[in-house]
């Protein structure tokens, strides 16, 4: 637990660091990936 | 304090050429807005970084771990799992194409458009103009107070410089200007941050003997009638300590 007196604080630690990695990890594997074309049709509700 | 000036002028010489390039950059009203709806990923990152994690973030939150400890890395965890991974994941896209689809080029504009609403609209303008300038001055006292410290510059003077230097790269150059200028400064803070905690955790002797210090200064944690009060900060240094 890297010498911290929780195991709840050890979580939040660790998670922390994990979800930096996982954004890190997850913008270089789509780096530039623009996906699906932009074209969309988007219903508009009720005008007032 | 030479080395510190000259590093100052240079930080703003690259301020002012990135501002420059976003102005030239800027020809028409997507450009100024929204940076012509594509940006470098890259860029984008950084200056997302940057405007986040701002003097509220490093200042603020800094003196608000000081005071809650360790639990605080919970808010971290929800902010960059739940506020930046999954919101960026989930509805970074459709975000995107709703804002093609309605030909918006604003937050309020596209509450407005989306619900065919002026009302939300307008209110949504009015949020972000009455509460945008507090956050704005919040920063800028921030950064006030850091040249005042740092370079000896007289506060008042040091505010009004920085204003004005931000009024003109902002107003002139747009959304590109802000986003170029955000990778500088954001990138600048990535690294910092980075050798930051590296060094503190080397004087410390590692990253488990600087935990192990801080969990042996438990007993120094002040005795209070909330139970609750041990489980966070110093107010407690960590949580599930027992009280008493």
């Amino acid at each position: 637990m890297t010498g911290l007196a929780s195991m709840e604080m050890a979580l939040a630690f660790w998670m922390s660091i994990g979800s930096c990695l996982l954004c890190v990890g997850y913008g270089i594997w789509k780096w530039n990936d623009a996906g699906t074309p932009d074209r969309v049709t988007v219903p508009v509700s009720k005008a007032e | 304090m030479t080395i510190k000036i000259l590093v100052s002028l240079a930080y703003l010489g690259v301020v002012f050429f990135l501002g420059y390039k976003g102005w030239k950059e800027t020809q028409q009203a997507d450009d100024y807005l929204l940076a012509g709806r594509r940006i470098n990923p890259f860029v984008m990152s950084m200056s997302y970084g940057a405007t986040f994690v701002s003097t509220s973030a490093i200042i603020g939150f800094g003196g608000a771990a000081g005071l809650f400890g360790f639990p605080l890395l919970w808010l971290t965890f929800l902010t960059i799992f739940v506020g930046i991974f999954l919101a960026m994941i989930g509805f970074g896209k459709r975000t995107r194409r709703m804002g093609l689809a309605l030909n918006c080029h604003t937050f309020p504009e596209f509450l407005g458009n989306r619900y065919q609403s002026r009302f939300i609209r307008n209110f949504a303008g009015l949020i972000i103009f009455l509460f945008i300038p507090i956050y704005a001055a919040a920063v800028l006292i921030g950064i006030a107070r850091m040249m005042e410290v740092s370079l000896g510059l007289n506060y008042t003077a040091a505010i009004l410089g920085i204003t004005a230097i931000l009024a003109v790269y902002v107003i002139t150059g747009g959304l590109k200007a802000v986003m170029y200028t955000d990778a500088f400064q954001g990138s600048i803070m990535a690294v910092m941050m980075l050798i930051l905690v590296v060094y503190t955790y080397s004087l410390l002797g590692g990253v488990t003997e600087g935990h192990q210090y801080l969990t042996d200064m438990a007993p120094l944690c002040p005795k209070s009638s909330r139970p609750e009060a041990c489980s966070a900060g110093p107010r407690g240094q960590r949580s599930a300590l027992p009280c008493g």
